[in-house]
């Protein structure tokens, strides 16, 4: 899936995370991680972010994440609606079966 | 859920009393209110007093106030966030924010980085590898001992040319930065073909977007200055700063021209800015004189949308002009262009060549 | 957890994971993720996102889950429905219940994407909202349209506003609505939910309106604040009296089962059936609440 624009989910709010969302034609995954918790769960972050990216079929992104202490499930949402609206496409829940 | 606090959406440009409402919260804080802002949020408790706000205007955030007795709580970043957001949906996704040096930790933990400071004035953006990424789009790398020039163009004239040519002689390259942001009459689309099309003889020379790293008088704000601040110094500083630190070192950048400013005296000042800057970081600076035409004039931008707002395009024009420039102003495309520009008539005329 | 307590009916916004994550560990019995009002436009394919993930990956343990969804007719209802289904909830929220046909058509859509997603079919429960004279009106057809019908919930907001009505505290304006919908629920056999009490200072308040709605037969109340649990779990609660009632007839049916009694009576009344699951469901509660009662006749 290709990213079309750059989009931005989740809030700064507590137990939530921000997750901007830039196309990043031909350079792969680029990942910044600004968080609260870093030291601990940075890899943990940093592979959740990464998965979700590989279940879209995203290879090129540039993603931020400011991290304000998320739990795995809220990172995860965060990253399918960043991007959802970075690619312009609503989510087939099938995949889900 | 035991918040106490709930975030509100104003509105100020269509309501009002939304508007009445930002000014008075920022005064209390010590604040100006600035009259472009877009869209604000705060944050309000049960009976719906303000207590904490930041606005928008563009791509830039400003405007934060906080009240003393509920600080700690992490309610900029949720004013933040809320402000992104809305922002990201108006198709601005480079977010940048002008604060006093000192508080840069109030916003780093909402996902703004330091990209330049001068005594005065911090600049942040949301993203720390704004610069680099945008550096990376150039395509061209870094060339030693190059130069850089950065024009509006608004649109192509003689004078440009003349200060291009003469700046490419003096370099092993020449960058031209063309100012991106489309506060001018002529959009930045044309603006870029007719500099293309200019500069295409000139075989040193590569044309770059801004960016959003050269900033512009028109969205500096001062709503943070103090009373007797000069915002024109102060933000003139900044942006020499930041072309400087964060442009000319890392693209090996040596030399900056700029033209003469003969009559601006905004121009004039940015001028003596870059000169109290540049050298320090290894960067010279060179001022060339105005071209002037056959009849004695100074060339200018500004002279020539003057001229256009009086009447049509016509051969006389090429006085000041390139042909293709002139081609363009007589084209269909220029047709809403030049629409506008009459009706702006006199609006602009600040507006310099930069 | 169908036969559940439904005393309290929290909501917590999918706009917020520290909503969320906090709702958890208050005292409601039954917890609502709302994707409708307090989710903005612009944030609702988000909300999706972490409703669906947690309720499906970090499910609350011991609580009821519900989903509420958009409007039955906004843009939004279609995608809610692939999102909330799948999520595998206890029920389904549903605003501004009109008619019956409304639920069909509802339950039909649950039921295809049940299919699809290899979800026993009609095992997500709905819970309907009441809150126009409209569904109040057509409260019975309602109850009954749908074996997925669980229970209904009077909205009282925007029930006084479709009536032209100012909402008072004491709520006469609503009395006749929460009878209509409360005699609806009983006929059909589903539970009855009160609505809102609006303002989260008045404790004393509120304590006046939820003794109404328990005296009126209602199972439960929804609220929006946490502030308000107790208040509201204590007047669902049994009282002292109701408990040992319940506990001498559960006593005296097994006394005259023992002794192969076909008719058994307490102070000069028969005990029936329906005497002995109320008897069942007073300790039950009473359990919930923290009251310390023998579990000798709960065992579920």
């Amino acid at each position: 899936m290709n990213l079309k624009k750059p989009a931005i989910a989740g809030t700064l709010e507590s137990s939530d995370v921000q997750i901007t969302l830039y196309p990043n034609e031909g350079n792969g995954i680029e990942i910044s991680l600004n968080s609260v918790v870093k030291a601990i769960f940075g890899q943990a972050i940093l592979e959740t972010a990464r998965a979700v990216l590989r279940e879209f079929g995203v290879t090129d992104a540039y993603v931020q994440i400011d991290d304000k202490g998320a739990l795995d499930h809220v990172i995860r949402s965060r990253m399918q609606a960043a991007i959802c609206r970075s690619a312009e496409c609503s989510y087939d829940w099938a995949r889900e079966d | 859920m035991d918040e106490t606090f709930r975030p509100h959406e104003y509105l100020p440009q269509s309501f009002t009393p939304d508007r009445l409402l930002l000014e008075q919260f920022l005064a209390r804080h010590g604040l100006r209110y600035e009259e472009d802002i877009e869209y604000a949020c705060g944050m309000t408790d049960d009976s719906g007093t303000l207590f904490a706000c930041g606005c928008c205007a563009g791509s830039i955030l400003k405007c934060f106030a906080v009240d003393p007795s509920i600080r700690g709580q992490n309610l900029t970043g949720q004013i933040i966030s809320q402000l992104s957001r809305n922002r990201f949906a108006k198709g601005y996704s480079r977010l940048f924010l002008f604060t006093r040096p000192g508080n840069a930790a109030m916003f780093m933990p909402s996902g703004f980085f330091p990209i330049a400071s001068t005594d005065k004035v911090l600049l942040m953006g949301n993203s720390p590898s704004g610069v680099a990424r945008y550096l990376r789009s150039l395509k061209t790398g870094p060339v030693p001992d190059s130069g850089a020039v950065v024009m509006n163009c608004n649109p192509l004239t003689r004078g440009h040319l003349a200060l291009i040519e003469y700046a490419a002689q003096r370099c092993r390259l020449l960058r031209l930065f063309l100012v991106e942001e489309d506060r001018s009459v002529f959009p930045f689309a044309d603006r870029l073909m007719l500099v293309q099309q200019g500069v295409a003889h000139l075989p040193n020379v590569r044309v770059h977007p801004s960016g959003p790293y050269m900033i512009s008088q028109l969205t500096f704000p001062s709503y943070f200055l103090k009373e007797g601040d000069d915002a024109a110094r102060i933000q003139a500083e900044l942006d020499a700063t930041v072309f400087a630190e964060k442009i000319a070192l890392p693209l090996q950048i040596t030399i900056r021209f700029v033209g003469e400013e003969p009559s601006c005296p905004a121009t004039r000042q940015y001028n003596l800015a870059l000169r109290a800057i540049l050298p320090d970081h290894g960067v010279a600076l060179e001022e060339i004189p105005r071209r002037c035409a056959d009849n004695g004039e100074i060339i200018s931008a500004s002279r020539v949308r003057e001229l256009l707002c009086r009447r049509d395009p016509d051969r006389s024009l090429l006085r000041y002009v390139p042909q293709a420039t002139l081609d363009y102003l007589c084209s269909a495309r220029a047709r809403p262009v030049l629409e506008s520009l009459r009706r702006a008539c006199g609006a602009n005329k600040g507006e310099a060549m930069l | 957890m169908a036969n559940a307590l439904k005393r309290t009916n929290l909501y917590a916004s999918a706009s917020s994971p520290v909503n969320m994550a906090q709702a958890v560990f208050y005292e409601e019995d039954c917890i609502v993720y709302d994707l409708e009002d307090s989710v903005s436009l612009a944030e609702k394919d988000a909300a999706r996102f972490l409703i669906y993930n947690t309720v499906r990956y970090h499910r609350p343990r011991d609580k009821y889950v519900i989903i509420r969804v958009n409007g039955l007719y906004s843009e939004f209802i279609d995608e809610d429905l692939q999102a909330a289904v799948r999520a595998r909830p206890d029920a389904i929220r549903l605003p501004k219940v009109e008619s019956a046909e409304e639920v069909r058509r509802i339950s039909a859509q649950i039921a295809a994407i049940e299919k699809k997603a290899g979800i026993p079919v009609g095992s997500i429960r709905l819970w309907c909202n009441i809150e126009s004279y409209l569904g109040v009106l057509y409260a019975r057809e309602i109850a009954q349209a749908d074996p997925r019908v669980e229970a209904m919930a009077i909205g009282a907001e925007d029930l006084t506003v479709s009536l032209s009505a100012s909402r008072t505290k004491q709520g006469l304006e609503i009395f006749y609505a929460r009878n209509a919908v409360l005699m609806a629920c009983r006929e059909a056999g589903i539970a009855a939910i009160d609505a809102v009490f609006s303002d989260i200072n008045d404790l004393e308040g509120l304590q006046h309106d939820v003794a109404l709605a328990k005296n009126l037969g209602f199972d439960g109340k929804t609220v929006v604040h946490p502030r308000q649990l107790a208040a509201v779990n204590a007047a669902f609660a049994p009282s002292e009296k109701e408990i040992r009632y319940a506990l001498r007839v559960l006593a005296t049916l097994e006394e005259g089962r023992r002794q192969g009694k076909g008719v058994i009576t307490l102070d000069g009344s028969m005990l029936d059936k329906p005497m002995e699951l109320r008897a069942l469901n007073t300790l039950r509660m009473a359990r919930a609440a923290g009251n310390k009662v023998g579990g000798e006749y709960l065992n579920d």
